[in-house]
């Protein structure tokens, strides 16, 4: 197969990533972007982009730890390079703070993130109702620049991206021989996974421009991330909550208990409300698959299910990803080369 | 009682502040007035970047690190109060930076979080073997100077745009005490051969994604005249110059140069920001602050003197406790005058 068309399904980070990694790790392939949806209306763009990862209760924790390594080596090469502001990602400095002291007091990606630290007794005493908390320093993936970054780098290798909804993965089958699937929340329609299901979070992005640190409070509902030219404040986690009308109740809470842990946000100015269904799973599904139907068969690729930690991991999946592409391409070789005789 | 401040920098309005403060409710026929020929924005003070970080040795200048704590923890006490965003007060973390280990600073104890950087952090900074992490505070000029000037006013404090030539003059027209904090040019008003410029020369640009100060040193060259990096609210301080004797306030194409040059290949992302602006000004340096009473011999009275001047390039970071002293002087001058049967206790 001389160059195999590879079309790979979803346009936030996940499927941009993942098609720039397959043009890299299989450059004879000709990789095509297909989405319904582009920045800045991906679910993609809602989120903060925090280095901080989620953990998936049933991907061991050994290949959690070695996508997060992969996704934070690579963003910190381009944080340190000329092209750190275009691409949208910066070191950012904060607290992850817990109430009560956490069982696990040493995550397992501490030696990953920078400078990571217990805060001590004076640092704390910002944070009167928390008990104990971590210091340190992350990165940050800004989007839209760092969607629209991966967008221009594809484009630079050749590949085509377009909009089109594609409501079945066979519809691809007579113009690709491998497909992609990182859709995102749209595989539980695409693909009928049942174990794929929406956890609603809702932010506010704000202007204000004197907080320089991130604060996470342990139970991940009620954060503080700043961003390029924006602050995300959260959150909500609403397991099966598929609604993305902003709920104004919602709102106020969320920027009271931001509020609490920062007063000065009081200030802020420009209040912009969004609503993203993380496209939840109690492990990433980074598999392949082959389709059969009616005697033809269509190597599958999925990439999907990251909830909450999508930014956190998405470089390390996207490998993985262009590595089972890999496989797949070397299968149908085989395959082709068994049919010529 | 009429106390004229001259000098309406970041340590002319936080001395009359703090006396205010102090007083008013004891005297109450204390009068405050403020004297400058330049108001914010204006002064030297409207143009430092404002991160609270004294200079890297006190020089076993154990007052000055005193003062400098002082300052530190008055302003933490206020991050949290309402007042914190129109103040420009808020918490930076960042990075001090060295190409050799050396010994921790007198304030490493005052910032929150000191640590030493790890050798992945250093990865940041190619060239540099050596620095430290720490959570410090920022107190911009431009919105403190404003804050302090609405304080005062509120207070019913008097201002005058004047450039005042003598103390003479002032105690002529009936002043009884005068607080000296005319910064760099406290030699016009008496010479003082310790009190030298340390021009400075910055440039603003526009690089938001910049969430750290980033501090470096050459221990050769001395302080300030190597790259730093100061993000604000507004917009990010590009400096790293600081010439010794040179009254130059005219900004230099050559300095524009280096500091631009060094910082990019400090963070070479800077190349795509945008330059807003471009100031230089002279810090009012000194070996140490000149904090102290003078009395002076007119005619058949004596009149008084508070000196608070000479405070380089630190003056935002130890501007409180200096506030706090010149009022303690301002006690001592007031009980003697039997305006005060006794100073006040020291303030909570």
């Amino acid at each position: 197969m001389a160059s195999p068309k590879v079309a790979v399904v979803g346009a936030g980070v996940i499927g941009l990533s993942t098609a720039l990694c397959i043009t890299e790790t299989c450059p004879s392939c000709s990789v095509t972007v297909l989405s319904d949806q582009f920045s800045p209306n991906t679910t993609s763009n809602v989120a903060a982009g925090m280095l901080i990862p989620h953990t998936y209760p049933d991907t061991p924790i050994h290949r959690q730890r070695q996508w997060f390594k992969e996704t934070f080596t690579y963003l910190f090469a381009i944080s340190n390079s000329a092209e750190a502001s275009e691409a949208g990602i910066h070191l950012v400095s904060g607290w992850q703070i817990f109430k009560s002291t956490p069982k696990e007091e040493l995550p397992f990606w501490s030696d990953i993130v920078l400078g990571f630290r217990p805060m001590s007794e004076a640092e704390l005493q910002k944070f009167p109702r928390h008990q104990f908390g971590q210091a340190f320093t992350t990165l940050k993936c800004d989007c839209p620049p760092y969607l629209l970054w991966l967008e221009k780098r594809l484009k630079a290798t050749g590949a085509q991206i377009y909009t089109r909804k594609v409501a079945d993965l066979w519809e691809l089958q007579s113009e690709y021989n491998i497909v992609v699937n990182c859709a995102g929340m749209g595989a539980q329609q695409l693909v009928g996974d049942k174990q794929l299901f929406p956890v609603r979070g809702q932010v506010l992005k704000v202007h204000a421009p004197w907080v320089k640190h991130f604060i996470r409070d342990g139970d991940g509902l009620t954060y503080i991330y700043p961003g390029i030219h924006r602050v995300t404040l959260g959150g909500t986690r609403e397991k099966g909550s598929w609604s993305r009308s902003p709920d104004p109740g919602t709102t106020r809470d969320i920027f009271d208990r931001c509020c609490s842990l920062e007063p000065s946000l009081q200030g802020a100015q420009d209040i912009e409300v969004k609503v993203g269904l993380r496209p939840s799973r109690q492990c990433v599904r980074v598999q392949r698959e082959v389709l059969s139907q009616g005697g033809v068969k269509l190597p599958v690729v999925h990439n999907y299910g990251h909830g909450a930690g999508g930014f956190s991991v998405h470089w390390g999946t996207a490998s993985e990803a262009a590595h089972l592409v890999g496989e797949c391409i070397s299968a149908l070789q085989g395959s082709s080369s068994r049919a010529k005789l | 009682m009429r106390v004229a401040i001259i000098g309406a920098g970041v340590i002319g309005l936080s001395s009359a502040l703090c006396i205010h403060e102090q007083f008013h409710g004891l005297v109450p026929s204390l009068e405050l007035e403020v004297y400058a020929d330049h108001f914010t924005p204006h002064t030297t003070s409207d143009g430092a970047a404002g991160l609270w970080q004294p200079y890297l040795s006190d020089h076993g200048n154990l007052q000055e690190t005193l003062w400098n704590k002082e300052t530190f923890d008055y302003l933490l006490n206020h991050l949290h109060s309402p007042a914190a965003k129109e103040m420009g007060l808020y918490l930076i973390s960042g990075y001090n930076l060295f190409t050799e280990p050396v010994p921790d600073p007198s304030w490493k104890n005052i910032v929150l979080g000191f640590r030493n950087l790890t050798p992945k952090e250093l990865q940041v900074f190619p060239g540099y073997s050596y620095g430290w992490f720490n959570t410090a505070l920022m107190l911009e000029g431009r919105s403190y100077l404003p804050w302090l000037t609405n304080r005062l006013t509120q207070r019913g404090v008097k201002f005058f745009h004047k450039k005042v030539e003598s103390f003479q003059e002032l105690f002529s027209q009936g002043v009884d005490v005068v607080l000296n904090c005319s910064g760099m040019r406290a030699g016009d008003l008496q010479p003082d051969p310790e009190l030298q410029p340390g021009r400075g020369q910055i440039i603003k640009v526009l690089a938001p994604w910049v969430k750290h100060f980033i501090i470096t040193h050459d221990l050769k060259s001395g302080i300030y005249s190597s790259p730093y990096i100061i993000p604000g609210t507004e917009f990010t301080v590009l400096g790293g110059i600081y010439q010794h004797g040179n009254w130059s306030e005219e900004n230099s194409a050559k300095d524009h140069k280096s500091i631009w040059d060094s910082c990019c290949r400090l963070l070479p992302a800077l190349k795509k920001a945008k330059i807003v602006g471009e100031w230089s000004d002279l810090r009012p340096a000194r070996p140490s602050v000149r904090l102290e009473r003078e009395s002076i011999r007119l005619g058949n009275h004596q009149a008084e003197v508070i000196h608070n001047y000479g405070h380089g390039g630190f003056g935002i970071t130890i501007h409180w406790g200096c506030a706090m002293a010149a009022a303690r002087l301002l006690g001592s001058i007031l009980q003697e005058k039997k305006q005060l049967a006794s100073p006040p206790g020291p303030r909570l």
